[in-house]
């Protein structure tokens, strides 16, 4: 059998199988690296931002012990990570210019028309509603595993989803517009 | 009937966490001022993120994952080392562990040894302190015997000096009261009337 099951591999990780732990990455890499793509909106920062996420789930597998989804546990890791990214951003420079520099991505990526919409619809949100987006239309999760993730309540997920779409009303005009 | 109380918002909230929506709850999501414009929003969003295309993680990863391969390298040799290292301590303890006890067994045949030796000579002490209380008390008892004795011939002796003293007393008065028999006897008459008649 040349298929293993994923908790098969998850098993021979936490036992020290490097090649187990180097196929769990390669199954979930794309996910993960464009989750964090469309949070920060650059390729530099999406690199960093994943490396640092497998670092934290390689470090922290033996906590895992299947009372959860991998990718639901894998995405709450990545969120944690995201977040104290954004803190660091946030801390490091003042709110205008972070939005700004979300806003101009310091390494631009080549997309497609549609990418570079939703990139751009994506940014000028605010962190908090952008995450519960990209976890809500492109990770497919429900609220309650939303939540979950983020360690908030399922109503302050629904809220500021709600009023993420409020706000994309305008860009999506744009878009329909512009297509 | 619980299609009719559902509220426009809890339709959407199904319909975002993956539920399908029948025609006539669509249509109730769109008559609804709030629901409508979130309900659109989101179809909009969902049809862009089916185009959406993914990105390729960059060829330049390689840079992170060696890092990674050498965690889990250095994870799977400490795995080794440590064990190795688990089984040599444990012998070193068990050999350490087989000395400790081996001189502990000898401390103790020493002290047992020890406690033997130190009974035998308490038994002798206890024997001895038996025999000087036997030979204190007979001591006592002579003493005591001795003082009795001692007492009662002090006693006869007193006793014997009050009888000879007393009989030497009754002598004496015996003798005086003879006298004045012998002056009462030869005395005149006259002075004898004289005294009876006053």
């Amino acid at each position: 059998m040349f298929f293993q099951s994923q908790d098969k591999l998850i098993k021979k990780a936490k036992q020290g199988d490097q090649a187990a732990w180097l196929k769990l990455i390669k199954q979930h890499e794309q996910q993960v690296y464009n989750h964090c793509l469309r949070l920060t909106g650059n390729s530099h920062d999406a690199l960093d931002l994943m490396q640092e996420a497998f670092m934290s789930v390689y470090r922290s597998l033996h906590n895992f012990h299947g009372q959860s989804q991998f990718k639901t546990w894998l995405f709450s890791v990545t969120q944690a990570r995201c977040m104290d990214f954004f803190r660091k951003q946030r801390q490091s420079s003042p709110l205008e210019e972070v939005s700004e520099a979300a806003h101009t991505p310091s390494c631009p990526i080549q997309l497609q028309s549609d990418n570079q919409h939703i990139h751009a619809a994506l940014q000028a949100l605010p962190f908090e509603q952008r995450q519960i987006v990209e976890l809500k239309f492109f990770q497919h999760f429900t609220f309650e595993e939303i939540a979950e993730q983020l360690a908030i309540s399922p109503n302050t997920v629904k809220s500021r989803l709600y009023s993420a779409l409020g706000k994309m009303k305008a860009p999506l005009e744009v878009i329909r517009v512009e297509s | 009937m619980s299609n009719h109380e559902t509220t426009p918002h809890e339709l959407l909230e199904k319909w975002l966490d993956g539920e399908q929506l029948t025609e006539v709850q669509q249509a109730q999501l769109l008559a609804d001022p709030e629901t409508k414009p979130l309900f659109e929003n989101a179809q909009s969003w969902q049809s862009m993120v089916s185009n959406y295309e993914e990105q390729e993680v960059p060829s330049d990863t390689n840079i992170v994952m060696p890092q990674l391969k050498q965690v889990s390298r250095f994870q799977g040799h400490w795995m080794q080392w440590g064990m190795a290292a688990c089984v040599g301590f444990l012998s070193l303890l068990s050999v350490q562990l087989w000395q400790q006890n081996q001189t502990l067994e000898q401390g103790l045949v020493a002290q047992q040894t020890q406690i033997a030796k130190q009974q035998d000579t308490m038994q002798k002490i206890l024997a001895q302190m038996q025999t000087s209380q036997n030979l204190q008390a007979d001591l006592t008892n002579q003493v005591l015997l001795t003082n009795r004795a001692e007492r009662q011939v002090a006693l006869d002796d007193l006793l014997a000096f009050l009888q000879t003293q007393r009989a030497q007393d009754q002598a004496i008065l015996r003798l005086q009261l003879n006298e004045l028999a012998e002056q009462v006897e030869h005395a005149p008459l006259q002075t004898v009337a004289h005294n009876g008649g006053q």
